[in-house]
C-alpha cells in the first residue's frame, strides 16, 4: 500500500510533448493577436496606408471662342518604394530612364519613396508600367500644357514644376486657377499598381476676351515686322473701343512657355503692360482733344509752321526738318506737324495738364486683370518746364505703355468715354462658382462727342491723305495716326533710336477695332511709323477681313 | 491504491511484454476511469470530422485570399482546385478505410521504396522540378506532386512495422532499423535541398523509437543532430541567413525577416475577432504565400484570435481523439503505427506553426488540411483514413 514499498517507475508518455506543444502555440497566439510587439504595431499602421499626395490641378484658361490656351494634362511620374524593391530588377529600367538613376537604384536604398521618373510621355509611362516591377509605383502628377505654343505667352505666363503660377495670368489668377495639394489616405497594394491620388479635372477656368484667330494675326504680322526691321522689341494690342475688351495683346520678342529652359529674362516682359516708352505722334490726337476740350485750341484756327521753333530752352523740329507752311488745326494732325502741336501745347498750364493727363490714365497702373502693370513716366507738374510742356504735345517727354495709349484712344473713339481695360471674361473657381466677370466700365467721360467727331475724321483724313497713307486699304475705311518717337538716352534724344508706331481705328463710321501698333528700335533703315508701322497694320486689317472677323458691310 | 497509477500509455514499455493488462485498471488516484478493452466502442466520426472542418476553412481561406488577385486564373480557381483535391482525399481516405491493415503492413516496405525513389527522382532534372532553388517537386505522367507527403506516409507505417518486428535491442535496435531508416528517407532530401523535410522524417522515427523501444537513444541522438544540423546551417550561408531571420526579423525587415514580420503583423491586425473575412490587407502581396505556407497567419487576420484558436482546438479535439485510440492498444505494432501516423500530421502543422510564429526557423512545410496543396491533402486524408481503420478495428476488439 505504501507508496515506498514498490518502486515507482515515472515515465513521460510522448504525447505531453504535444500538450506542451499545444500550449505554446495557444500561449504565443493570444500574445500575437493581443499584445503584440510594438514594431509589429508600428509595422501595421505605416504600411498599408499611404498618404498618398493628391497632386495639384490647375484649371484652364480659355480665349472668348473657347479655345484651351492653357490646360494641365495627367502625365506620369514614377517612384519606388525600397521597401518593396529588389535591386536585381534596376537593369530592366535601362533606357527607360536616366542612367543615374538606374545606377542609384541598383543598390540598396533606404526609406519609402525614391524617384525614378518625372512627368514622362505616356508612351514611356506605358512601357514602364508593362515591366511590373514589384516596389515600382506610378504616380500621376498634373502638367501645364499650352496647346497653341507660344500664342498669347506674355499674357499667360508659365508656372513652375508644382503648378505654381509664375507669370501673366497664371500668377495673376493663381488664386482661381491653382487648386492646392491635399492627401488622400489610400490602400497600398505591396505589389504596388495603384497609388493614384489624382482628381479628375478641375472646374476652375478663366475665360478671356482675347480672339485666337485676331492673336495670331497679330503676332504673325509683328514677328514679320520685327524681323524686317531688326527691331528690338515690339507690341500690339487690338480691342473693342466701345467696350474696352482686350481682343489680342501680342509681344515680341516671343517665348515659349512650355521650353523653359530657353527662356530669356528679357523676353518675359510683355511689353503692352510692361514696357513704357514715348509715344509721339500717335499721341498727338489726344493731346488735341485735351486742347479742344480746355479750349487752348479752335478747331478753325492756322498756325504757321516753320522748320524749327524755338520753345524756351530748347527746339521743336518738325520730322522731315522742312517748313510745313500754314496749317489749320486738322491739317497739324493730318500731316503730324510738331512745330504746330507744340505751339498749342505751350498755351496749356503745367498743372492743368498735368491734372487731365492723370485723369486720363497717364502715369498710373493700368486697371487690367494682369497683375502688376507698369505705370509709364508723367513728369510731376514742377518739372513742365521750358520746352517741356510742348514736348508732351508731340508726346515725348511722357512714357506710356501701349495699353495705356490704346486705352485713352478709346474715349476718342467711342465719343468721349474712358474705358477701363479687361481681359477676363469670366473666372470660376475650383469649386465651379463664377467669382469674377470683366464687363465694360467706362471711368469718366474725358471729351465731348463733337471733339471726337472731329478727331475721328481728322484721323480717317490722316490715313486717306496724310502720313499714315500706307496703312489705307480697300477692305475697310481705317482712321489712324501714324507715330515716329525719338528714344531718348541719359536725358537726350538721341540719332538713330525710334519707335515707330500706328496706332488705328475701324471701321471709320462705326469704330469696332482699335489698334496700336508698336515697333521699338528698328534698325533696318526706315523707321517713320508710316513706313514702318502703317503697311503692318493694313496687313492686320485685310488678315481679320479675310477671316472674316469682322464683316463687309462696313466695306465701302 | 495502485501504485503504479502513473499514466497508462507509458509506452516505451510496450515491446517488453510485461503484464499492461493488470494495470489497465481505475487510476483511483486521479479519480479517473480509464475504459477497459472491449469497453464502450469508441467515437470515431472526429477522426474524419475535424480534418473536414479543417479542410473546408481551408478551402475558404484560399477562396477569400486569392480571389482578390487572380493571377492568370479564374477568380475562385485555386479554391476548386483544392475542392477537387479534397474529394479525391477523401476517397483515398474511404479506400484506406477499407483495407486489411495486413495488407498495409504487408506493402509498406514497397512504399517506402517507392516514396524514397520518387524523392531521389526529384532529383533528376527531366522529372524533378526546380521551384525556388529547391527540387522538391516530381512531375510523373503529368501529376506534379512533393514526394516529402508520400515520404511522410510511408515511413510511419514502414518503420513500425520494422521495430516490432526486430529482435535487436538497445543501441543495435536503435541504428537499425530507426537510424538506417532516417537516414536512407533523408538522403534524398538533404540534396533537394529540404531542411524541414529532413526535420520532419528524423523527428518521426524518433519518436516512434521514443514509442516503441524508449527515450534513451533518440535523446542522444538528438543532441547528436543538434550539433549536425548547426553545423549544415552554418556552413550553408542561405540557411544562415534564414536561422537569423528566425532569431531576429527586424535587423533585415525588408529582406529575409520580411515574411516572418508580415507574419506577426497578420496577427496583430486581427485582433481578437479579426477583420473579417475577404478583408484582410495581408494578401495584398505582405504575405508571401498566404494561402499555402502563410495560411495561418492569414486565418488570423481575417478572423482574429477566435479564428486561430477554433482551427487549434480542431487540432487539439482531433489528437485527443486519436490518443483516445492510442490507449486502447495494447499491441506495440498498432501503437507505434497510431503514434506515427498521428505524428507524421501533427509534426509538420508544429513545424508550419513554429514558423510562421516566429518559434522554429521557416521550413516551408505547409499547414495539414488547410494550406492550399494537392499532395499534402491527399497524403494527409489518406493518414485519417488509416487512422479510422485502426479505429473501427479497435471497436471490434479485433486488434489484428
Amino acid at each position: 500500500m505504501a507508496p515506498a514499498i514498490t518502486p515507482k517507475r515515472y515515465t513521460i508518455s510522448p504525447w505531453i510533448f504535444f500538450a506542451v506543444l499545444f500550449g505554446i502555440v495557444i500561449w504565443k497566439l493570444v500574445e500575437y493577436h493581443c499584445f503584440p510587439d510594438p514594431l509589429v504595431l508600428s509595422r501595421s499602421r505605416s504600411q498599408y496606408w499611404g498618404r498618398a499626395s493628391v497632386g495639384s490641378s490647375r484649371g484652364v484658361i480659355r480665349d472668348s471662342l473657347g479655345n484651351d490656351l492653357a490646360h494641365s494634362v495627367t502625365t506620369s511620374s514614377f517612384f519606388i518604394d525600397p521597401m518593396h524593391w529588389s535591386p536585381s530588377d534596376a537593369p530592366a529600367l535601362r533606357g527607360l530612364v536616366p542612367d543615374a538613376v538606374v545606377e542609384q537604384i541598383s543598390h540598396v536604398l533606404k526609406g519609402r519613396y525614391v524617384r525614378v521618373a518625372r512627368k514622362v510621355s505616356p508612351d514611356l509611362a506605358q512601357k514602364i508600367l508593362t515591366l511590373k516591377l514589384k516596389g515600382l509605383y506610378e504616380e500621376k502628377e498634373k502638367k501645364r500644357e499650352y496647346p497653341h505654343g507660344a500664342l498669347l505667352s506674355h499674357v499667360l505666363g508659365f508656372c513652375d514644376a508644382d503648378g505654381a503660377g509664375l507669370s501673366g495670368l497664371e500668377l495673376a489668377w493663381d488664386s482661381t486657377l491653382y487648386e492646392p495639394p491635399g492627401y488622400r489616405i489610400l490602400s497600398r497594394h505591396a505589389r504596388g499598381r495603384a497609388l493614384n491620388g489624382q482628381r479628375d479635372g478641375s472646374l476652375a477656368a478663366v475665360t478671356l476676351t482675347i480672339d485666337i484667330r485676331i492673336q495670331y494675326i497679330l503676332e504673325k504680322r509683328l514677328n514679320e515686322a520685327a524681323v524686317q526691321h531688326k527691331a528690338k522689341w515690339g507690341a500690339a494690342l487690338c480691342l473693342d473701343p466701345n467696350t474696352g475688351a482686350l481682343l489680342a495683346m501680342a509681344s515680341w520678342p516671343f517665348f515659349n512657355p512650355s521650353n523653359r529652359d530657353e527662356l530669356d529674362s528679357s523676353s518675359i516682359v510683355n511689353n503692352t503692360v510692361g514696357r513704357a516708352y514715348e509715344p509721339g505722334s500717335t499721341f498727338k490726337p489726344i493731346f488735341m482733344g485735351i486742347a479742344l476740350e480746355s479750349g487752348l485750341v479752335r478747331a478753325n484756327e492756322t498756325f504757321n509752321c516753320p522748320a524749327r521753333l524755338k520753345v524756351a530752352d530748347g527746339f521743336i523740329t518738325e520730322a522731315y526738318k522742312r517748313a510745313m507752311g500754314t496749317l489749320s488745326t486738322a491739317e497739324i494732325l493730318v500731316k503730324s506737324s510738331n512745330v504746330g502741336m507744340a505751339q498749342i501745347g505751350v498755351r496749356s498750364t503745367p498743372l492743368d495738364m498735368y491734372r487731365t493727363l492723370l485723369t486720363w490714365g497717364f502715369g498710373k497702373a493700368s486697371d487690367v486683370e494682369l497683375g502688376k502693370t507698369e505705370k509709364g513716366l508723367l513728369a510731376s507738374p514742377g518739372q513742365w518746364r521750358g520746352v517741356m510742356p510742348a514736348n508732351v504735345s508731340i508726346g515725348q517727354g511722357i512714357a506710356v505703355t501701349p495699353l495705356q495709349l490704346a486705352m485713352g484712344m478709346t474715349a476718342v473713339v467711342n465719343g468721349g468715354k474712358l474705358l477701363s481695360p479687361y481681359l477676363v471674361r469670366e473666372a470660376v473657381d475650383p469649386a465651379g462658382e463664377v467669382v469674377y466677370r470683366g464687363s465694360r466700365h467706362a471711368a469718366r467721360e474725358v471729351l465731348t462727342p463733337a471733339t471726337c467727331r472731329w478727331l475721328r475724321t481728322v484721323m480717317r483724313e490722316s490715313v486717306a491723305v496724310g502720313t499714315g497713307w500706307r496703312a489705307e486699304t480697300p477692305v475697310t475705311r481705317l482712321a489712324g495716326k501714324t507715330g515716329t518717337a525719338q528714344v531718348a538716352e541719359k536725358g537726350k534724344y538721341v540719332e538713330g533710336r525710334y519707335v515707330s508706331s500706328f496706332l488705328g481705328f475701324w471701321p471709320y463710321e462705326n469704330p469696332r477695332y482699335l489698334l496700336l501698333f508698336v515697333l521699338g528700335e528698328p534698325s533696318a533703315g526706315q523707321y517713320y511709323g508710316g513706313e514702318v508701322a502703317a503697311p503692318v497694320v493694313k496687313k492686320i486689317v485685310e488678315d481679320m477681313a479675310e477671316l472674316k472677323i469682322f464683316g463687309s458691310e462696313a466695306i465701302l | 491504491m495502485p501504485s503504479s497509477g502513473s499514466w497508462r500509455a507509458d509506452s516505451w514499455r510496450f515491446g517488453q511484454g510485461s503484464g499492461r493488462a493488470g494495470r489497465a485498471g481505475v487510476t483511483a488516484a486521479r479519480g479517473r476511469r480509464v475504459r477497459y478493452k472491449g469497453a464502450a466502442p469508441l467515437k470515431n466520426w472526429p477522426l474524419w470530422v475535424a480534418p473536414l472542418v479543417l479542410s473546408l476553412c481551408g478551402i475558404l481561406m484560399i477562396a477569400s485570399l486569392t480571389s482578390g488577385s487572380a493571377p492568370g486564373g479564374s477568380l475562385y480557381g485555386a479554391a476548386a482546385k483544392q475542392c477537387r483535391f479534397l474529394g479525391l482525399g477523401l476517397l483515398l481516405m474511404f479506400c484506406c478505410y477499407l483495407t486489411p491493415l495486413s495488407v498495409v503492413r504487408h506493402y509498406s516496405g514497397l512504399l517506402w521504396f517507392a516514396a524514397m525513389l520518387m524523392a531521389a527522382g526529384t532529383l533528376i532534372p527531366g522529372i524533378g522540378v526546380k521551384v525556388g532553388g529547391a527540387r522538391r517537386w516530381l512531375n510523373l505522367l503529368g501529376f506534379q506532386f512533393q514526394p516529402l507527403e508520400i515520404l511522410t506516409l510511408a515511413v510511419p507505417l514502414f518503420l513500425a512495422d520494422r521495430l516490432t518486428a526486430s529482435k535487436r535491442q538497445g543501441f543495435q535496435c536503435f541504428c537499425r532499423p530507426t537510424l538506417s531508416v532516417a537516414f536512407l528517407s533523408a538522403l534524398p532530401l538533404f540534396f533537394q535541398p529540404n531542411m524541414g523535410g529532413i526535420i520532419l522524417v528524423f523527428a518521426l522515427c524518433m519518436s516512434m523509437h521514443v514509442v516503441n523501444r524508449g527515450w534513451k537513444y533518440p535523446l542522444t541522438g538528438a543532441a547528436f543532430l543538434f550539433f549536425t544540423f548547426s553545423l549544415m546551417i552554418y556552413v550553408e550561408r542561405y540557411r544562415w541567413e534564414r536561422f537569423l531571420a528566425f532569431l531576429n526579423p527586424w535587423a533585415a525587415p525588408t529582406g529575409r525577416g520580411f515574411q516572418i514580420i508580415q507574419g506577426l503583423v497578420a496577427f496583430s491586425n486581427g485582433g481578437i475577432f479579426g477583420v473579417g473575412v475577404g478583408k484582410g490587407l495581408q494578401k495584398m502581396d505582405y504575405l508571401p504565400a498566404a494561402h499555402t505556407d502563410y495560411i495561418f497567419p492569414a486565418i488570423g487576420e481575417e478572423f482574429g484570435l477566435i479564428g486561430t484558436l477554433f482551427v487549434l482546438a480542431l487540432y487539439v479535439f482531433w489528437t485527443y481523439k486519436v490518443y483516445h485510440i492510442y490507449q486502447r492498444v495494447t499491441d506495440p505494432y498498432l501503437a507505434t503505427l497510431i503514434w506515427g501516423v498521428a505524428a507524421s500530421v501533427l509534426f509538420p502543422m508544429f513545424l508550419n506553426l513554429g514558423g510562421v510564429m516566429k518559434l522554429t526557423p521557416l521550413t516551408g512545410i505547409p499547414l495539414p488540411f488547410l494550406s492550399a496543396g494537392g499532395s499534402a491533402m491527399v497524403a494527409m486524408w489518406i493518414k485519417v483514413g488509416i487512422l479510422m481503420h485502426l479505429g473501427k478495428e479497435i471497436n471490434k476488439g479485433q486488434a489484428p
